[in-house]
């Protein structure tokens, strides 16, 4: 359902939000995966989960993350 | 979404078009080269602010503002506009796009952030099938189907992904190994200095405590750069133009053990030996051929992509499948991998003599440096300068080389002339330096090794740091895969059984068993069929190319769906059908029209029969269909809208304008009743042309009709179903009463009629024409479902007459 407000934009339910693409899901779960992984440190995941969020990986921007 | 209205203006090969879908299934029907395509690109263009077809590889110099807009309009007066209705809003929205700001949406501000979603998953292009996707499905091969499917799918960036992470692993592994031979150089120099063969920390804290008990220091039980001089004090006072002689001595006489006859002999005989087999390999192609093989088999083997895929080409292999068949390979050249052990043996050998050399110059060097012998230093720099050119061919795959002879390698290790330069500098260092006491050795033996430790001591922290990296590549590469299979095989599974279901409905004739396996594996996609219960095998191995056509659209069909739901309920299906044959193609009509409620099919084709059985099959409403024809550059299509032939005919009438109207019959007849001829499996007098009079057909429809009516009244007798009977009789009568009047009124659709006749009609004369062929379209129609009535044929003999929804059925078999 969608809602008019008082300012005249529609307010948007969280089901009417696009669905996430296949890749989407497939860093979700990595994401969770290695957050739960002693080897590797919050900080590391959360620089690649900025990262995928905004485009297609670069190999040298994981590989200095990885570095560090 | 759904589209209600489209407008084009001056934008690829059209000009100026406005089609009014109204939320409905639309069929644009076309030869090729006829503009079809270019209303896909235009509403690809309008949801995406691209052309998918403009984009990807092989489309360098292909820009959208110079190629998008007409070829005689610039970008500012192209424009895609459309009405469309979105999910949850009752009233309508407008949107259009330029060709001059590409990325800007043109709507209400207060729609924007509704639409963004669908805008969203629009340029993920699920909603899009086209033929080339098809085709380059159904002509894969077993190596790169998977791929295929993937792109079918639309999920190719999850593989590109994965390819990218493999690199990541493999780029600091290469680091790891870079680091772990540095710290194999630091070492072989420790143990030179010490006199060891083989890194041992014991034995080096020996020689520590050895020369620190020496200075009256107490023994350290850790071996530390930091703690080597920890507690004792240096017992002369240190000069900058020092030199110990006595550790020159020895490094002059280490170098002169390695001059030594013996180990002359020694590396002469290695060296050889490594020409020896070198030369045997070369000499003899299928041995060349072999260790080739074997080198790229063990490096395929430790670079192998742990999930199965080929680390050369990318193709999948099922889980370790690859690492099996490498591993046989590798043991079938088992003969090549002795004669390359030994050449690997061999030349560690050399290597090893090679750094022994120059980690003695190195610290001779540095004496002559401290004495001021600078052309003696200069002479032993070229010397360790051309063994380090020695030692990268040796590392290399190219020794021997010919700048390397047996001769040259003898002297590269042992130099002939080089002892009187040694000499020299012995001798100045003798008259510079005073002789070193016992302490003061023991101090410089402490000074040397510390430079050596503290390298050694950072190059294993260095190959510890790129270790744990190559790991945790290792892990971020492991975490995606088991994660990419885990995802993708859940959606699999998800539309796996939507998938057999479709394709069973599309094959109930003969695989209404078929089943299927669809399973993400390696860099791709395990996708199997059964084959009539006989065997399960990759599609292309059994099924026919219309069965694998059929399995794509299917496997397309059944992921959009999911993909795209409550979002995008248009469907834009660009060419897809070949070789699905007719019967099949009616199955793929019933499939969209009773399948997919609620969606919107946007269909294209250039083929007559497909785009006759969408409408016979009622997948499209005859005013949901045009015909594009006759494309010129500076007009584009022509465009014959094919509505509701009645309305059409009446606004003739309403004109007057009578020959029009009765032309529009005639044409609209011919079409309709050809259609209804191929769904009743009526016998029409063959044409070798393909043309039909309308007469023929007519005939021949008439008679199919009256015939399978006959035969159904005699079933429900045999029956003795009288409600039936009852019914059929009514339908006779009707049928027989429009009949006559047709008989007394089909001249009027006469093509031989001339023109100038017309002149004596009135639309009053001609109503009654339209009146009994309205009637006769009704007779072979569903009211219901609109479809055309066809016969069932299972078997030597029809079974049944039916309309798709069931609502006209009679029987035809006797009890």
């Amino acid at each position: 359902m969608l809602f008019l407000n008082i300012m005249g934009g529609y307010i948007i339910e969280e089901s009417l939000k696009v669905p996430k693409t296949v890749l989407e899901d497939v860093w979700d779960e990595t994401l969770t995966r290695l957050k739960e992984n002693h080897d590797f440190k919050l900080e590391a995941v959360e620089k690649i989960e900025s990262i995928v969020k905004e485009s297609m990986i670069i190999p040298e921007e994981i590989i200095d993350i990885l570095k560090d | 979404m759904k589209l209600l209205e489209l407008e084009i203006l001056n934008f690829r090969g059209i000009r100026n078009l406005t089609i009014d879908p109204q939320g409905k299934n639309f069929l644009i029907y076309g030869p090729n080269g006829s503009g079809k395509s270019a209303v896909v690109d235009a509403l690809d263009f309008l949801l995406t602010g691209q052309i998918s077809r403009m984009t990807g590889k092989g489309t360098k110099d292909i820009k959208l503002k110079e190629h998008g807009p007409h070829i005689d309009y610039s970008p500012k007066d192209s424009c895609i506009s459309a009405k469309v209705q979105i999910h949850g809003i009752e009233e309508p929205i407008r949107i259009k796009r330029t060709l001059e700001s590409p990325k800007k949406l043109i709507c209400d501000d207060s729609i924007r952030e509704i639409i963004k979603p669908v805008l969203e998953l629009a340029s993920r292009g699920q909603h899009v099938l086209t033929r080339r996707e098809i085709l380059n499905y159904v002509t894969a091969d077993s190596s790169t189907r998977g791929k295929q499917i993937q792109t079918l799918l639309k999920i190719t960036d999850v593989e590109i992904t994965r390819s990218k992470l493999l690199k990541v692993k493999n780029t600091l592994k290469s680091i790891y190994e870079s680091t772990n031979s540095s710290l194999n150089t630091i070492s072989t120099s420790i143990n030179v200095n010490i006199g060891i063969n083989n890194f041992n920390e014991e034995k080096i804290l020996d020689f520590i405590n050895s020369n620190r008990r020496i200075l009256d220091g107490n023994p350290l039980k850790e071996l530390s750069s930091d703690l080597l001089k920890e507690g004792i004090e240096p017992r002369s006072i240190s000069s900058e133009n020092r030199v110990n002689t006595q550790l020159l001595k020895n490094d002059l006489d280490k170098l002169q053990s390695i001059n030594s006859e013996d180990n002359k002999a020694n590396i002469r005989e290695i060296d050889l030996e490594l020409r020896e087999l070198n030369a045997k390999i070369s000499s003899d192609h299928r041995l060349v051929d072999a260790h080739e093989h074997l080198k790229l088999t063990r490096l395929g083997l430790n670079l192998l992509d742990p999930d199965g895929g080929c680390p050369l080409c990318d193709t999948p292999w099922k889980t370790d499948e690859l690492h099996e068949h490498l591993k046989n390979k590798i043991e079938l050249l088992s003969d090549a991998a002795k004669d390359l052990d030994k050449m690997i043996s061999l030349s560690d050998d050399l290597i090893l003599e090679v750094n022994n050399v120059t980690a003695i110059l190195n610290e001779i060097i540095k004496s002559a440096d401290i004495i001021g012998l600078n052309e003696e230093s200069e002479v032993l720099k070229v010397w360790l300068n051309n063994l380090k050119i020695f030692l990268s061919v040796l590392e290399g795959e190219n020794y021997p080389d010919p700048k390397f002879s047996v001769h040259m390698v003898e002297v590269l290790l042992s130099p002939l002339n080089y002892p009187y330069i040694l000499n020299n500098i012995y001798s100045n260092a003798i008259e510079s330096s005073p002789e070193p006491s016992k302490e003061q050795t023991a101090w410089d033996n402490l000074t040397r090794l510390e430079e050596n430790l503290k390298t050694y001591e950072m190059s294993v922290k260095e190959c510890s740091k790129s270790f744990k990296s190559y790991k945790k590549g290792e892990i971020l590469y492991n975490t995606f895969v088991e994660s990419k299979n885990s995802i993708l095989n859940n959606l699999y599974l998800e539309i796996k059984d939507r998938f057999v279901e479709l394709y069973r409905q599309l094959h109930l004739d003969d695989e209404m068993n078929f089943d299927a396996e669809i399973v993400s594996e390696g860099a791709g996609v395990n996708f199997k069929v059964d084959f009539h219960g006989r065997c399960v095998n990759p599609p292309n191995a059994l099924h026919s190319e219309g069965h694998q056509d059929s399995m794509g659209i299917c496997l397309y069909l059944a992921l959009a769906e999911r993909l795209t739901q409550g979002f995008i309920d248009l469907i834009i299906l660009d060419d897809v059908m070949m070789s699905v044959d007719a019967p099949h193609r009616r199955e793929i009509c019933n499939l969209l029209a009773n399948f997919f409620k609620g969606r919107q099919f946007f269909i294209t084709t250039h083929d007559q029969t497909w785009a006759r059985q969408l409408q016979t099959e009622g997948v499209i409403q005859s005013k949901n269909r045009i015909e594009f024809s006759n494309w010129t550059i500076e007009n584009g299509p022509s465009v014959n809208i094919l509505g509701d032939i009645w309305e059409v005919i009446e606004d003739d009438l309403a004109r007057n304008d009578i020959p029009s109207a009765a032309a529009k019959l005639r044409r609209g007849s011919e079409e309709y009743f050809s259609q209804v001829c191929s769904s009743l499996h009526a016998p029409v007098r063959f044409s070798f042309s393909g043309q039909y009079e309308l007469g023929d057909l007519l005939g021949g429809a008439m008679s199919e009709y009256k015939s399978q009516l006959k035969h159904a009244k005699a079933a429900a007798q045999s029956w003795g179903n009288y409600e039936e009977l009852e019914k059929l009789k009514k339908i006779e009568d009707f049928s027989k009463d429009v009949f006559t009047r047709l008989n007394m009124e089909r001249w009027a659709v006469n093509p031989a009629l001339h023109y100038n006749q017309w002149a004596d009609f009135t639309s009053q004369d001609f109503k009654p024409v339209v009146e009994t062929f309205r009637d006769l379209f009704s007779i072979f129609q569903c009211s219901k479902c609109g479809t055309l009535i066809h016969l069932v044929i299972n078997g030597p003999q029809p079974e049944a007459v039916k309309c798709n929804c069931g609502n006209i059925n009679w029987n035809l078999k006797d009890k």
